[in-house]
Formats: structure tokens, C-alpha cells, sequence
């Protein structure tokens, strides 16, 4: 089932859905959500969607079941999307809903006059949404007593007093008061039965920062930009009781390099930001890359170019992840394919960064970085950590930082815990750090900062198969899409059509040998992106020499299981 | 100062930050020579050692000293020196953390970084060494050129006028504002000692004559315009003098126009550990309780 949350910036709707979200998972089901706003603070219209399940969801679903109207202007607005035998729960204080919306009988409409009851009997108009929730749990027959909502009132608002919480639990139960009026003991659309224990509810962001804090990291500077601040916000409420630091900085130019300075010195350390804030980060990229000092950086990525569509999501940035730096700079480019590797890659980007001493790229998407699912659990104390080499803290004081080696990586050594001093710069070098601009130099420390990197053509993992073996269409696709296909394919299968996916969570060093053998030769390739021009079909055609149709959605929007349905089936039939 | 490594500050021999360096390329009679050697005096007599300073340099002529001298240096882009800085000091406070720069790359390219580097106040010494001109790229106008300066970009003469960093600094809430000339000895070392040994962010622009390029600012130039706030009974504690003597422009005060006391961003900051952030113990550590925030 989906529920959509809906309503005015500033009204409450996101954290309506959050504690509706995670009321949900506190009873054992699963959840996907979805966030839908604009670069606005009061106003407009907002909505997030809650998908619910029994199982587990990879995807946020298509059209609502259940729509929860903070204001008129959202049942307008989604009235007509509900699926038939549907319901909406809504205030309408301020006035009721146009008759043409309401006249369709396969949908349940339950006006509730919400803020006209906080206001009146609770005054506290505020708590209008907790009054909303009540009676879409009503509606829904969940948490029959209100025992889950009692809990989380209580964690959330405990600490405003007594009062508070009792007025919150009121306001709920009147809620459930009002729609039992409006049901007349009907039960439209009962919510299915949860059994899981313990499940977990984040979004991609979250887990990647859980994943980073497990992998050691403890500094971060950043510049707050829509999508991708979330990340610094976890983190300046969790790095400090730790010893860690956060700054935020003055600007990108700034966060790119503090971590850069951060890092030499010897601590794990991550910038998160957006397209126009990784633009500005490229030339400490390369920085990074010359110095080979270990940085992390994750992109949420936000519809581009420029300003673009600061609020809406996009597979965007690809090509200035790969390619991004004047010159030739060595990077790794991850892009994790849902929440549980937004977690893992989190972890991993740092073990990679420090073993390959070079600027790590996690690519998330506002999407993928805001959507919050549920897990089951997550390991994070299983989290291994690899500093790569380290020179031996009583070495020579002739240690050289950029020693040549066969491997290409030179042991690192960090300042003030060593007896050797050390140069390190942005400029070509010898092997003590020092410039150098003549050709034999200038040859030996390119092909030794490019030929550390080739083990990792072997040692990442090709892209994870999916789907039927033997179909003639394969789909390729990379990072967030990930769920939306699978899903996809699930409703193509019943259909009679199989498909196989081959899906990338690896991007650079591309794997060659292993994506070639993975690929095999299909009759037909389709590459599925959410973006204009088809990126990694183009990172495919200069790696591989494949040639692969593509499928793109550059709306900023994610795809949807039944929209890739339908746009795939067209293909297919071309 | 480190208490890992280091036996607590005595006079160290200045001629243990002439290991490890590389061949000077400046030209003969540079300004920056004066730096160089004052810096070597002043850091040998604070007894701080080549393996605990951490020398953040910017992009210029000025900035290859990082590798004219011994110490960790790292050299880094065009006008980034204050954010390099400013991270290995948050993550290694034991680091004696010196930047080193031009005026190019303090004042132009990195001038947006200097506002908010003193706000945070965090314990770094930042050395401009100000030649009023563009070196390695061979004499283009600078933020801190007078008016009419004529240089291959400004053939007309310069129409932008002067920035004033110590003022911008003093308005930005510096608590270590101080001016020197290269060819002083004594002073730039007095200065450079107070600067390093004061617990904040210390500003100290030292007029260093390109003797190539900038044929108007020159020693003799500075010699007949620059005097020492000191003899004029200058309060270092009173801002308004301190402002007040950054906007003169008949003659160049040198010396610390500006010295209080405020919290270091090391000290203040949320989760501070007298652990150095480098040497906390990443591996082996129980974050369940992060879960929690999620169930």
C-alpha cells in the first residue's frame, strides 16, 4: 500500500511522515519513502510517500492508496491519483474539497476538521497533524490503541513536559474519534499485518554516514546544499562525542581543501555535497590525487546543469566524477545501488581511499540519498579497517613519501608521527616530494600515480546479474535505479516478457575484462539512466566499445516501477 | 607544540632547518630571503622542530619556501592555504601549523578564505609576504598594488584601489594583527615568535620587495615610508588604534598593531580531546548505540 503525505513547506509534512513511517516499522513492516518538495521554506506543496509492505520494498511504488490531506490543496491535487478503492483522510477546517474530486465513488473521502480541533479544544493549533495521523490510523485499523504513536509521543515530546505529551495523545485519539464518525463502522483499507522485529528505518544519506562513522571517519567540512546537507547534519550531532570535528565552511573551495588538509595529517575525513558544489571541488580533486592524499567525497546528486533543479533528483554528474580535473587525475567512483550499499560503501570508500591514496567518489542522488527504507539490522561493527601501507612510525629520516614503487603506492607516512619530515605538493615531484619539472620525472611519477590503480580493475567486483540468463534484451544501469527496475522486470515477468539486468555499483576503475564477460553479447542492450544524455552508456562505449541503446528520464524525477514497465514495453516493441 | 614526540621548547640549532630543502630560486636580493632566515631564527628559538611544524604553502614565488627549508610542508593550491591549514590543525593540534603565501594568493584568489579563518580563531600563523606584485608570473597587478601601477595588465596604471587585509582582518574580529618588512631582521623575528607563540589566528603581512618586477615598492621606498608603531606608543590591546593605524597610507606602520585573547576554535569546538583527533582509536569500537536513533 502508499500513503501520501501532503501539504504547505513549513506545515509539518515531513515530520508527519516520518513518525508515521516509523510507526510502521516499529510494528514490523516495511517501509520506502519518498520525498517531493520544492526550494521553498513556507508555502507551495510538499509531499513524501510511505510505501508499506509485509515484505521488504526496493522501490517507492506508483500511485497512493491512502492520501493524507494537511491542506485542501493536496487531496486537489492527488484526489484523482488514488488508486480505486482508495481513501483520503483530510482537514478541511479552512473549507471543503471541490465536489468534482470528491464525486468519484471508488475513493473514500473522510474530512476531518483538524486544526479547528487543536485550535479549539487543545489550543494548540500545531497539533493539528498528530489529530490527522489519528484518524488515518483509524482509518488504516493500525495501532488500534495507539500504543506505537503513545511510544514515539512520548520519546519525541517527553521532554517538553507532561502536558505536551498528553495534549499530543489527545489530539490523536480525537482523531480516531472523528473518522470513526465519518466510516460509520466501515473499515476501508485495513493495513496488512506486521511481523518483523527490530527493523531498522534510514535513509541513504543515514546509512552512508553510519557507514563512514564505523570506518573511522571523524572530520568533516562541508558546505550546507540541497540535497546532500543531511549528511552534515548527522554528523555534527555523532562526530564530536567521538573526538571527531565538523566545520562548515565557508564554501566548497574551502570544505574540499580542509578535508584535504585534514587528511594528510592523518585523519579519516569526508565533504559531502551536490553538482554545483562538487564543480567547484574539482581542482582539490586534483589536488588530492596529486598529493595522493586519501579524501572522501560524496556527490547527493541534484538535477543540473547550474542551479538546475536544486529539489529533484538526477544521475547527473557522472561524466565530472569520472573525468572531472584538468589533466589526468586517478579516482574511484562508487555508486551505491540502495540503502544497505549506501552503508557498505560508506564504509568501504575509506579503506579505499587510504589503500589507493586517492580522492574516492560515493555518488548518491536525492532520491536514493532522502528515500528511507527499512532493514533488517545493520553490522556495523563488523565494519574492517585498512589504512593501507604505513611506514614504520620509527623509520629513517631518509624515508621518502613518494618512493617509486612496482606497485605504484608508496607507503605513507604522517606529519609529526614520524622522524622524517615530509613534502608533499600539487606540482609533479620526485620521490621526496620535491618539484621537479624534467621529462623523466615528470613520466615516472604519471605512470606510478596511474599504475597504482590498475589492480583495481581486478579486485572490483563486476556489475550484481539480475533476472533471466537467457533473455535476448539485457538492461545495464548504475547506482539508484536499481529497485525500480527490478520491480519492473517482477511485473514484465508476469507479463511473459524476461529481461536480464546487469546492474553497476562499481563505476571507476571500470572492471573491464569482468563488465565484458558480464555483458557476453546480447541481441539487444538497453542502457536505463536517469539523466539526458546516457552517461554511463557513454563510460560503457569508451571503456568496452559497446553500443548500447538508452532509456533515459530527466524529468527529476526517479523512475517508477510501472512507469520503466510501460517505457520498456514501448521499447521492446520498437 | 607536541608533547608526543618533543622534549618540552629549548633553542634548537638553526641549522637543522637546512636539511631536507632544496636550492632557493629566487631572484638575488628577493625580499622573501629575509623571511626565510627570520622564520629559521624564530622557530629555533621557540625550539620547535622540523618533525612538529606543519608549513601550509600557497601558490607564487613565496610559497616555494615551504621546500627551501626543513619542516613538513604541504604545498598546495592557488589561495587555499587558511582551509589546508586549518584542517591538519583540527585533526593534529600538536602541529605547529605556518602558512606562507604571497599577496596574490592571500589577497585575491584567497582573500574570501581570510575573513573566516579568523573567525574561527583557530592557532595557525599566517605570513604574507607582500611584494605589491604577481612574481612567477611575472608582474601583474596585485590587490595590494598602489594606484597607477603599471604592469603588463594594468599598461594605463592601476585604477583599482588598494585592499587592506589587516583591516579586513581587525573588522573580521583578528585577535594577532601584525605588519613587518623583510629587511628588518630583529623585528620580523620578535614578530614572528609573538605570532606563533599567541594562542589564535595571527595575521602577520611582511613587506617583501620583488626587486624583478616591482620597481616602486622598494627596500629604499620602504625604508623612507615604513615606521614603527611602537616608538608612537601604540596600545596593541585598543582595536580602534589598531584600525585606525591599518588605514594609514602617508606612512606604513610595522609591528603588532593588534593583540587579545579569545577561545581557539580547537579549544571551543564541540567533542575538543587532549588526544590529538590523529591518535583516537579508530578500530575495535561498539556503535550500536548509533542504531539507535533508527529503530
Amino acid at each position: 500500500m502508499k500513503l501520501l503525505i501532503g501539504g504547505e513547506a513549513g506545515d509539518g509534512v515531513f515530520s508527519t511522515a516520518d513518525m508515521i513511517a516509523k510507526a510502521f516499522s516499529r510494528a514490523g513492516l516495511h517501509v520506502f519513502t519518498s520525498q517531493i518538495y520544492s526550494s521553498r521554506i513556507r508555502g507551495g506543496h510538499i509531499y513524501t510517500t510511505v510505501r508499506v509492505s509485509d515484505e521488504p520494498l526496493q522501490s517507492q511504488g506508483d500511485h497512493p492508496d491512502f492520501v493524507i490531506g494537511l491542506d485542501l490543496n493536496t487531496v486537489e491535487l492527488h484526489g484523482k491519483n488514488v488508486n480505486p478503492g482508495g481513501a483520503v483522510v483530510y482537514d478541511n477546517s479552512a473549507g471543503e474539497v471541490d465536489p468534482k474530486i470528491v464525486g468519484n465513488g471508488n475513493v473514500t473521502f473522510l474530512p476531518v476538521p483538524a486544526k479547528q480541533v487543536a485550535q479549539k479544544e487543545l489550543k494548540m493549533p500545531v497539533m493539528k497533524n498528530l489529530v490527522l495521523a489519528g484518524a488515518a490510523f483509524r482509518a488504516l485499523e493500525f495501532d488500534p490503541n495507539l500504543e506505537i504513536l503513545g511510544t514515539m509521543v512520548e520519546e519525541r515530546f517527553g521532554r517538553k513536559g507532561r502536558e505536551i505529551v498528553e495534549k499530543n495523545l489527545k489530539a490523536a485519539a480525537r482523531g480516531k474519534e472523528l473518522v470513526s464518525e465519518s466510516l460509520n463502522g466501515a473499515h476501508p483499507l485495513p493495513l496488512m499485518k506486521g511481523a518483523d522485529k527490530d527493523l531498522l528505518l534510514l535513509s541513504g544519506s543515514d546509512a552512508l554516514s553510519l557507514g563512514a562513522i564505523a570506518a573511522g571517519c571523524r572530520f568533516t567540512a562541508s558546505y550546507p546544499i540541497t540535497p546532500a546537507t543531511d549528511v552534515l547534519e548527522f554528523m555534527v550531532k555523532r562526530l564530536p562525542k567521538l573526538g571527531g570535528a565538523c566545520v562548515q565552511a565557508e564554501d566548497e573551495l574551502s570544505a574540499v581543501h580542509m578535508i584535504i588538509g585534514a587528511s594528510w595529517a592523518g585523519v579519516r575525513s569526508i565533504t559531502s555535497t551536490s553538482g554545483p558544489g562538487l564543480s567547484l571541488m574539482v581542482e582539490g580533486l586534483g589536488l588530492a590525487s596529486m598529493t595522493e592524499t586519501p579524501i572522501v567525497v560524496v556527490d547527493v546528486q541534484r538535477a543540473g546543469p547550474s542551479t538546475g533543479v536544486p529539489t529533484k533528483t538526477e544521475q547527473g554528474d557522472l561524466d565530472l566524477l569520472v573525468y572531472g580535473a584538468h589533466g589526468e587525475a586517478p579516482r574511484i567512483v562508487l555508486a551505491p545501488s540502495d540503502t544497505e550499499e549506501c552503508f557498505r560503501m560508506g564504509a568501504e570508500a575509506f579503506n579505499l581511499a587510504d589503500r589507493y591514496q586517492c580522492p574516492v567518489f560515493v555518488a548518491l542522488d536525492q532520491f536514493l540519498g532522502q528515500a528511507k527504507k527499512t532493514l533488517p539490522g545493520l553490522d556495523i561493527n563488523s565494519v574492517r579497517i585498512d589504512r593501507g601501507q604505513m611506514a614504520p612510525k620509527n623509520g629513517s629520516k631518509d624515508f621518502r613519501r613518494y618512493e617509486v614503487t612496482d606497485s605504484g603506492v608508496s607507503p605513507r607516512a604522517l606529519p609529526g608521527r614520524v622522524e622524517a619530515t615530509l613534502n608533499a605538493t600539487g606540482l609533479i615531484h620526485d620521490e621526496d616530494g620535491f618539484p621537479r619539472d624534467n621529462p623523466e620525472v615528470r613520466v615516472r611519477m604519471m605512470d606510478k600515480l596511474f599504475r597504482k590503480m590498475e589492480p583495481l580493475r581486478e579486485e572490483f567486483p563486476g556489475p550484481q546479474v539480475h533476472g533471466d540468463q537467457k533473455s535476448d534484451t539485457t538492461i545495464l544501469a548504475w547506482g539508484s535505479t536499481k529497485g525500480a527496475i527490478l520491480e519492473a522486470m517482477e511485473i514484465l515477468r508476469e507479463e511473459g516478457i524476461t529481461l536480464r539486468l546487469l546492474h553497476f555499483s562499481y563505476i571507476w576503475p571500470l572492471p573491464r575484462k569482468k563488465v565484458e564477460e558480464a555483458i557476453g553479447s546480447p541481441r539487444r542492450v538497453i542502457c536505463v539512466e536517469n539523466n539526458m544524455g546516457g552517461q554511463f552508456a557513454g563510460l560503457l562505449r569508451r571503456e568496452i566499445g559497446l553500443d548500447a541503446e538508452k532509456l533515459t528520464r530527466y524529468d527529476g524525477r526517479p523512475f517508477t516501477a510501472k512507469g520503466l514497465r510501460k517505457s520498456l514495453k514501448r521499447r521492446l516493441s520498437e | 607544540m607536541s608533547q608526543a614526540l618533543r622534549q618540552p621548547p629549548e633553542k634548537i640549532d638553526v641549522k637543522i632547518y637546512e636539511e631536507h630543502s632544496s636550492p632557493v630560486w629566487w631572484c638575488a636580493g628577493c625580499g622573501d630571503f629575509g623571511v626565510l632566515k627570520a622564520l629559521k631564527i624564530a622557530l629555533s628559538e621557540l625550539g620547535i622542530a622540523p618533525q612538529d611544524l606543519a608549513l601550509v604553502t600557497g601558490i607564487g614565488c613565496s610559497g616555494k619556501i615551504g621546500t627551501y627549508m626543513n619542516g613538513n610542508n604541504f604545498h598546495g593550491t592557488h589561495g587555499r592555504i587558511l582551509p589546508i591549514a586549518t584542517g591538519v590543525r583540527i585533526a593534529n593540534p600538536n602541529l605547529t601549523v605556518i602558512g606562507l603565501g604571497g599577496d596574490g594568493d592571500g589577497y585575491a584568489i584567497g582573500l574570501g578564505h581570510l575573513p573566516h579563518t579568523v573567525r574561527r580563531n583557530l592557532n595557525i600563523t599566517y605570513i604574507v609576504m607582500d611584494n605589491q606584485t604577481y612574481g612567477l608570473t611575472k608582474g601583474q597587478v596585485s590587490p595590494t598594488s598602489d594606484l597607477t601601477y603599471k604592469t603588463s595588465t594594468t599598461p594605463e596604471g592601476n585604477i583599482e584601489a588598494a585592499v587592506n587585509p589587516l583591516a579586513i582582518a581587525l573588522a573580521a574580529g583578528a585577535t594577532f594583527v601584525a605588519r613587518a618588512f623583510s629587511a628588518n631582521q630583529k623585528s620580523q623575528v620578535d614578530i614572528m615568535k609573538a605570532g606563533i607563540q599567541h594562542e589564535g589566528f595571527a595575521l602577520i603581512n611582511i613587506f617583501s620587495p620583488c626587486v624583478t618586477y616591482n620597481k616602486v615598492n622598494t627596500y629604499k621606498w620602504f625604508r623612507e615610508n615604513a615606521y614603527e608603531l611602537a616608538a608612537e606608543g601604540h596600545d596593541p590591546k585598543n582595536h580602534k588604534q589598531a584600525l585606525e593605524a591599518a588605514f594609514r597610507s602617508d606612512k606604513l606602520p610595522l609591528g603588532i598593531f593588534y593583540q587579545i585573547d579569545r577561545p581557539t576554535f580547537e579549544a571551543a569546538r564541540p567533542g575538543a580531546t587532549e588526544t590529538p583527533m590523529v591518535d583516537l582509536p579508530i578500530e575495535g569500537q561498539d556503535h550500536t548505540g548509533l542504531l539507535k536513533d533508527f529503530a
